[in-house]
């Protein structure tokens, strides 16, 4: 089972770019990315797996983008079993303030089940919601809202 | 002398009576209640004479003082032209002087208030009014004193400005009540929220929940006003809290280890909350009994079901769900049950609010682009709306339903919230306190 989830990670890290020696064309110039970052790191998890999933207006449907996000976490999660991890949902600001901590709340368990479904042990994972409480953007436009429907996938030692 | 009273008055002011509803005098049918549209009421205020109360020893700071709160309580109803000191050309010096109508009647006040403070030396203040008709020369109602401490001196103020708006419009009372809300610091993106409660007009500020607990949410009154329930992260996750108001202490109601708990509101005894317990996948309302802690499920739909409030008799309770795909109002018996939907416009409603009188549901609708802060009846009649604007939402009910307060959130990224309130015809808009959101109207105080 073991070697299995080491072989997809092996997997999931060249689908990521993230092999220890990749040059990758950005912009056309050549730059090192991820190259110091071990996988076993929270920083890898962060920083190249990706922390937040995005959703459509008041929708909790994992579109591919977030499946292969999600997916990646798993992978993470289950070959570094050490961690915890919090899920907190987060809507935009149309909507009424009760109707939308239950919508971020039903956005963090969706992400929740994906996890369990791919093998990360539910015990590990505890899910929170603050609706339209806390933003990333604060424009009142489509622009800043669909970066503000999203789960946050926070890590936690122990 | 009654009749005569009645038809001086009943000129000027019966767009004001119509738009109320009532009727002044039980000896005139004011005929069908007429249902005024939004933005259409056009009232003309009744003109009240409201000269400064006659300090009668030495407290002539107290007397401008309770002038002035009782000037702004009617004043903000809309309902009334005050014709103050600055403006007459008479003044009251002894309140048992006989009064001069013809004075008043020059400069066509309708209504006169005439007041004075006293103290027999201690800490107490006696206030006493009364109150007349100027065209038919009557007193309205019997001269009425009210002692209680100096520093309670707005109270009483308060209390007359009361008797004064329920004499001269058949309505039940309001000024002396408190708001509970939530009161906003910083940035959009992580704003600071703290529980407030003030007096109804803002005066009275005090904070009851401190800086650490930063994130506080949608506080709702006991019916005796003592407690609050409340949402807060104080353990990381939205969870209900009951705060006893007199000695700040706080419990925590209900967490269930992997539940969030939010939108909570008490039966009308006191005795029961009603609230959603979301376990993430599903959000469903439950009541608890706060004594015997023992909760029941009320709903158990797939959807989310939400902002859950008690009929003013405790058999029925209104809320939102998506059930039917978007959100829209429904009503059960308040052991769970049936659901019947109520909301069939265009567009979504949430945040159910039954009225203190059981005839009216204030709600937030959200259609085509716009919010609005709405009625309708129990059983879905008579929608109106009475207020446009980007977001407008939680309408919360003056202790006699003639006034909803509510949060309007301006768009953009300064874009902050600020408490509104207006009158259930549509009328008189104001703003009542910036940087706030999350109102909840106490019930008239003891």
């Amino acid at each position: 089972m073991k070697f299995f989830f080491k072989v997809i990670c092996i997997i999931m890290s060249v689908l990521t770019f993230a092999c220890t020696n990749d040059i990758k064309e950005t912009n056309g110039k050549p730059s090192m990315i991820n190259s110091l970052i071990d996988f076993g790191e929270v920083e890898y998890f962060t920083g190249v797996i990706g922390q937040t999933i995005l959703f459509d207006i008041d929708n909790t449907d994992l579109n591919g983008s977030a499946r292969y996000i999600l997916t990646s976490q798993a992978v993470w999660l289950i070959e570094n079993n050490k961690y915890k991890i919090i899920i907190n949902g987060y809507t935009d600001e149309l909507g009424t303030r009760g109707y939308n901590l239950a919508l971020g709340a039903k956005r963090s368990a969706a992400v929740r089940d994906f996890l369990v479904l791919n093998g990360v042990d539910e015990v590990r994972i505890k899910t929170s919601t603050f609706g339209k409480e806390r933003p990333l953007k604060i424009c009142s436009s489509e622009k800043c809202y669909s970066a503000n429907r999203r789960t946050v996938t926070t890590i936690h030692r122990n | 002398m009654k009749k005569l009273f009645c038809n001086s008055l009943m000129s000027k002011i019966m767009p004001l009576i119509l738009a109320l509803s009532i009727s002044l005098c039980g000896s005139l049918a004011v005929g069908k209640p007429l249902k005024i549209e939004i933005n259409k009421g056009i009232i003309e205020p009744l003109p009240l004479a409201l000269p400064s109360f006659v300090a009668e020893n030495n407290l002539s700071e107290i007397a401008e003082n309770l002038t002035s709160v009782i000037i702004g309580d009617l004043q903000g109803t809309g309902l009334f032209k005050i014709i103050e000191d600055r403006t007459l050309i008479f003044e009251i010096t002894n309140f048992n002087n006989p009064i001069r109508f013809g004075d008043w009647k020059t400069i066509n006040s309708q209504a006169l208030l005439v007041g004075a403070v006293s103290s027999n030396g201690t800490t107490n203040i006696t206030v006493k009014f009364r109150l007349f008709d100027v065209f038919s020369e009557t007193q309205i109602g019997n001269g009425l004193k009210f002692s209680g401490p100096k520093k309670g001196w707005r109270r009483i103020a308060h209390k007359i400005a009361d008797e004064v708006y329920s004499r001269l419009t058949g309505e039940q009372k309001y000024f002396d009540s408190r708001v509970a809300f939530v009161a906003q610091e910083g940035p959009k993106n992580n704003l600071k929220k703290r529980l407030v409660l003030m007096d109804y007009d803002g005066a009275n500020q005090v904070f009851l929940t401190n800086e650490e607990n930063f994130l506080v949410l949608a506080p709702r009154f006991s019916p005796n006003g003592n407690k609050l329930l409340f949402t807060s992260y104080e353990s990381g996750s939205p969870q209900i809290y009951l705060l006893d108001i007199r000695s700040r202490t706080k419990i925590i109601l209900q967490e269930k280890p992997g539940t969030m708990s939010f939108s909570s509101s008490f039966s009308p005894n006191g005795e029961d909350i009603v609230f959603s317990l979301s376990t993430g996948t599903n959000t469903d309302i439950y009541k608890l009994n706060i004594a015997s802690n023992s909760r029941s499920r009320l709903t158990s739909s797939v959807a989310i079901d939400t902002a859950p409030s008690f009929s003013p008799d405790g058999s029925k309770v209104v809320f939102e769900s998506d059930r039917s795909g978007t959100q829209q109002l429904y009503i059960m018996p308040s052991n769970g049950g049936n659901a019947k939907r109520i909301s069939f416009g265009k567009g979504s409603y949430g945040t159910p609010f039954w009225a203190p009188k059981g005839n009216l549901i204030a709600f937030t609708k959200q259609s085509e682009g716009f919010f609005h802060i709405g009625t309708m009846t129990p059983e879905g009649l008579e929608e109106t709306l009475l207020t446009t604007s980007f977001l407008d939402e939680g309408p919360t009910w003056s202790p006699n339903g003639r006034v909803i307060m509510f949060t309007r959130e301006i768009s953009g990224s300064g874009g902050s919230s600020t408490l509104y309130s207006v009158d259930i015809t549509g009328r008189n808009l104001k703003p009542v306190r910036a940087n706030s959101s999350d109102p909840s109207w106490s019930k008239l105080l003891n």
